[in-house]
């Protein structure tokens, strides 16, 4: 993924959800986000990527989740008590879609100005991850990771999830 | 200043046109001025032909200047002038010469020659114009042909579209031959049963290919359109004093601005002199059928509208249908007559003056028909059908311009259709009553409803017509693309009228009711997650076990109660076949009785709507094959001559069942078979039951008609059918009896919210088998269990050989029971193809709420969505035909064998290691 698209992309200023994935801790745009929910017993579905983690039942509306240690090709670990799945609502195409992502810990809301927003390093290639990530949070010597929902959910992955699945 | 901009002046211009009172001269005296500064902008855009349009509409305007009253003729034609230059605007490309054209006929005096194009017109305009409309001949040509055999609606109103936009093309291009034979077609197109014209349609077809060729210089001049079009015209029995009347009328009114035309061609034809200044009219104001917006209008009136005229519609349709049948009836003649007249009221408080017109003609025909002074039956009675027809088809019109931009479109049957009802009471003492409906302020779009008082030759020029002639009072009405309230929310007494009506049922949007339902499914699922608490179960009092229990009945009342919402009488649907069989009949000359038994069996709406489609297949299909081509023939065979179709619904072990029966001839198993044979389906020699081959109709493209008629014989039929079917979740099977006939059976769940499923475990998670599909439950024995090349595994069920799959293995999850023996097989059945499931357990049989899995997993192969269990947890519903396929991909990694020998090859096999006889029917292998 090219820089100019990261530019193109850089994180809005605005207030974010931060979560702990391993030792970093990550940022969604608040406006993404529909809730937060205590991990609960997941359905495994067959024959979906292995970081589809399943559905869950959200108040009667079957959701599917996705494993974010998964998904960033992290080594995967137990839940805790500490484990957490934020629903957030994406747009895929036309349409908005629920979704679930687990993290280890969700930890709190910031805010982040402008000049607190940095553009993402180049890590050249070999990183694919990188292209989820619209720019860097700074709060002092804090750095937050801020991730573009849409795409880390959406985009040729998961319409890869569907091709797979045919 | 941007297009939209000057598109946004154009409007206001054209609002303040519509309601512009006609003794307000400094009003118009004021347009005109606004007028100037849009010529002006216009030419600074580089649009000269709107500027011209513009200037000469401005230059009209400012003539009234002093007058006491501006007439309504100015009026009209400065509203077209300003239409001519909003379409314009909106059709950049190419840059029209309609403003100018428009101008033209109002102002410039002089016109081209027939077939000499217009100076006007640009060079690549024309070159793509021919090379176009030369290219669509070749399709028109085949439109014709379809005509030949297909009187439906269908292609005769492409056909008309098609002669309609060359009318309109070629006049803007100064073509005026073209377009006045054009003109010609339309109208017979329009005026005469259609076999007839057949020919001459040909022959117009012929004539324009020879016209384009001159007009590229590849051909010789082409003969006179005079000669045609008088050809054309001769079968129109013309009133030429009404003609001769109306168009003067017209002339006289635009005869201040209009300078003698000397349009030579056109003129000359037939029509009466005074035609010459209005033809022209019609060319330019082509797109005129915009008509009103709709959604500016009361919506939610035409929303009660469109529902009670379907069910008037509906109803009329079927009490038609028993006058048919017993002609002194009068109960039904009185019922379809207050269904027109309801409509015709209804429609009268939504302002849809066009369906009011037809309503009250088709009224007046029935009200002769009621006094005994008219015989409802053959072409009067075909007439009413055709106006029952014709009404959905003008109410479909108008749910489509609610959705879309709120125009309708223009139905081109409907004056020839009002017309002709006119004609049927004409001679008869209510026959005056025509005259009441003047004050029916035409709209636009009604337009052609307007026409059909005037004389059939009269007709050509419907739009045109009345926006020539419409009185200035009534264009208020009219407010042809006036986005503003005042003109739509003129009636505030027809809408309180309306609102008063009391009704039986309450409408409810269908999404509030799905909402609803939902809302009521999780209730239900918190309410058993409550009760089934361990921590309550614990503890439980005697007092709470009962509350419980009562919480319990409650909420599975709602929950029936919920479902039952959703439940419609397939009764619309059954009287659209009852409909479908008459035309049928009557077409392929056949008499055919229908019957029809459980109408008020209720269905899920959405099954309902659903089911309509394979339903007219199948219907058809009994009607065109099922019964003996010709009466005789069943005489032959001892039967009365009449066939005889039946279709009846019922309930069935908590499913519907929907039958369509006939008395003919019965599938020919051995047509079949050879066809099947020759398309390579089955071999010759395998052994097939009476089932597996009537199957096999439900192949894609199997037919074995030797002729394709227009009724059927395609073989798409019966694929559409099961294709339906089996979204709906349900099953057809065939029975037939040689000579006596066959009998299709399907099968349908109640709702498509809910199923029944049979819950099974693997490891540790549950699936739910929709009961639909299950055969049976095995507890196999190891003797009933075989291997295939130590990869494919079989089970003997019955006196078949199926194709075991462990559901673990399928999925990926770790079965808990190792051992084959202490698990289940539930044998499941898919497209008549049986296999077997090996789970863990099995846990229990259960309702169950569907839910989507989401957008992202919808197309999980194997997966038909999810439920939520009484426990909160997410369970998948197993989508049979998915997991064939899945088993499949993956057994298929050994080898992919020619399929047959691989089966034949696995029969052996278990011969040789079950001792049991290979009696492995093809057909209920699954297949990819």
């Amino acid at each position: 993924m090219s820089t100019d698209i990261l530019a193109a992309t850089l994180a809005k200023p605005g207030k974010y959800l931060s979560f702990v994935l391993g030792r970093e801790e990550y940022g969604l745009e608040i406006l993404k986000v529909q809730e937060i929910i205590g991990i609960m017993d997941v359905t495994r579905v067959p024959r979906t990527p292995s970081y589809v983690r399943g559905v869950i039942n959200l108040r009667g509306r079957v959701i599917p989740v996705v494993d974010l240690r998964s998904k960033f090709q992290m080594p995967t670990i137990e839940d805790t008590e500490k484990t957490c799945v934020i629903v957030v609502q994406v747009t895929q195409g036309d349409l908005t879609v629920t979704m679930g992502v687990i993290v280890d810990e969700v930890s709190e809301v910031l805010s982040f100005t402008q000049e607190q927003i940095e553009a993402a390093p180049s890590f050249g290639g070999g990183m694919d991850e990188a292209e989820y990530i619209t720019g860097m949070g700074k709060l002092g010597k804090k750095v937050v990771i801020l991730l573009d929902a849409d795409r880390v959910l959406k985009g040729e992955e998961l319409e890869a999830v569907a091709q797979a699945a045919q | 200043m941007t297009i939209t901009d000057v598109q946004t002046q154009v409007e206001d211009i054209a609002q303040a046109l519509v309601l512009l009172d006609p003794t307000d001269t400094a009003g118009v005296v004021e347009l005109g001025e606004q007028l100037a500064s849009l010529t002006e902008i216009l030419r600074e855009g580089g649009r000269e032909t709107e500027a011209v349009a513009a200037e000469n509409a401005a230059a009209l305007a400012a003539g009234c200047a002093g007058g006491d009253e501006v007439p309504a003729a100015v009026i009209a034609a400065l509203s077209q002038a300003v239409e001519a230059v909003q379409i314009c605007l909106e059709q950049p490309d190419p840059p029209t010469e309609e403003g100018a054209e428009i101008a033209e006929s109002d102002t410039v005096t002089e016109r081209p020659e027939g077939l000499t194009l217009s100076q006007l017109v640009d060079e690549d305009i024309v070159a793509e114009f021919l090379s176009r409309q030369t290219d669509a001949l070749g399709d028109v040509e085949k439109l014709i042909l379809a005509f030949e055999s297909d009187d439906a609606g269908e292609s005769m109103q492409e056909l008309k579209r098609w002669f309609h936009t060359l009318k309109g093309e070629s006049g803007l291009l100064g073509l005026t031959d073209m377009s006045e034979v054009c003109h010609a077609t339309e109208d017979m197109i329009q005026a005469e049963p259609p076999a007839i014209c057949v020919d001459r349609l040909l022959g117009v077809l012929d004539w324009l290919l020879s016209c384009f060729e001159y007009l590229e210089e590849k051909g010789p001049q082409p003969a006179s359109a005079e000669e045609l079009a008088v050809v054309l015209r001769t079968p129109l029995e013309a009133d030429p004093d009404t003609v001769a009347e109306a168009d003067a009328e017209v002339v006289i009114e635009l005869a201040e601005e209009e300078a003698p035309e000397a349009d030579v061609e056109s003129g000359e034809i037939v029509e009466p002199e005074p035609e010459a200044a209005p033809v022209e009219l019609p060319q330019v104001i082509l797109p005129d059928y915009a008509g009103k917006n709709l959604l500016e209008g009361d919506v939610s009136l035409l929303q009660d509208f469109i529902g009670e005229s379907h069910e008037h519609l509906e109803a009329s349709e079927a009490h038609l249908l028993e006058i048919e049948s017993d002609s002194q009836a009068i109960e039904p003649l009185n019922a379809v007559f207050r269904g027109f007249h309801t409509i015709k009221g209804l429609a009268g408080f939504a302002e849809l003056d066009h369906i009011q017109e037809l309503a009250h003609k088709a009224e007046n025909l029935l009200d002769m028909a009621r006094k005994g002074e008219l015989d409802l039956s053959g072409g009067s009675m075909d007439l009413v059908f055709e106006s029952v027809d014709m009404m959905k088809r003008l109410v479909e019109g108008v749910v489509e311009a609610l959705a879309s931009n709120g125009h309708p479109d223009e139905v081109d049957a409907l004056p020839s259709l009002v017309a002709r009802l006119i004609a049927a009471t004409e001679g008869a003492p209510v026959a005056a009553a025509p005259a009441p409906a003047l004050d029916a302020e035409p709209s636009p779009e009604a337009a052609p409803a307007k026409s059909g008082f005037v004389p059939l030759s009269n007709m050509k020029k419907p739009a045109a017509g009345s926006s020539g002639f419409v009185p200035l009072s009534n264009m208020k009405k009219a407010a042809p693309t006036a986005p503003t309230p005042p003109a739509a929310t003129a009636k505030p007494a027809g809408k309180s009228a309306a609102a008063v009506k009391v009704k039986e049922a309450v409408r409810v949007d269908a999404e509030r009711l799905d909402r609803l339902i939902e809302t009521i499914g999780e209730m239900v699922i918190a309410e058993s997650m409550v009760s089934q608490n361990q921590e309550l179960r614990d503890g439980m009092s005697v007092k709470l076990a009962k509350d419980l229990d009562h919480l319990d009945k409650i909420s599975r009342e709602l929950q029936e109660i919920g479902m039952s919402l959703r439940m419609v009488p397939v009764r619309p649907v059954f009287q659209k076949m009852a409909r479908l069989v008459r035309d049928l009949a009557k077409k392929t000359g056949r008499k055919v009785e229908f019957a029809m038994a459980g109408e008020d069996t209720e269905l899920d709406k959405n099954v309902v709507d659903k089911i309509g489609d394979p339903l007219v297949h199948m219907v058809r299909n009994a009607v065109d094959h099922g019964l003996e081509p010709t009466n005789e023939e069943r005489v032959t065979a001892g039967k009365p001559e009449a066939g005889k179709v039946t279709l009846r619904a019922f309930h069935k072990g908590g499913n519907i069942c929907i039958e369509i029966e006939d008395d003919g001839r019965g599938l020919p198993r051995d047509k079949i078979l050879a066809k099947a044979i020759e398309r390579g389906l089955v071999r010759e020699g395998d052994n097939l039951s009476d089932r597996d081959i009537n199957n096999l109709i439900f192949e894609p493209g199997f037919s074995t008609a030797k002729e394709v008629t227009d009724i059927s014989g395609r073989g798409v039929g019966m694929d559409v059918v099961r294709r339906n079917i089996e979204e709906l979740r349900g099953t057809c099977e065939i029975t037939s009896t040689p000579g006596q006939g066959s009998r299709f059976s399907i099968k349908l769940p109640l709702t498509l919210a809910i199923i029944e499923g049979m819950v099974i475990s693997c490891g540790s998670e549950h699936y739910i088998v929709p009961t639909l599909s299950v055969v049976r439950l095995v507890r196999p024995s190891m003797n009933d269990i075989s291997m295939v090349f130590d990869r494919g595994e079989m089970l003997a069920f019955e006196d078949e050989h199926l194709p075991l799959f462990r559901l673990g293995r399928l999925f990926g999850v770790e079965a808990s029971k190792h051992d084959v023996e202490d698990a289940v097989v539930v044998v499941v059945e898919e497209e008549g193809r049986k296999m077997g499931l090996l789970a863990d357990d099995l846990l229990g049989q259960q309702s169950i709420v569907i839910k989507s899995l989401g957008e992202s997993m919808q197309d999980t192969e194997g997966v038909a969505g999810g439920a939520i269990m009484s426990d909160g947890n997410v369970a998948l519903i197993l989508d049979v035909a998915g997991l064939v396929r899945v088993a499949h991909a993956s057994s298929s990694i050994v080898e992919p064998v020619d399929e047959v020998a691989d089966e034949a090859d696995d029969a052996a096999v278990s011969e040789m290691e079950t001792g049991l006889p290979a009696d492995v029917d093809p057909a209920d292998e699954p297949t990819d």
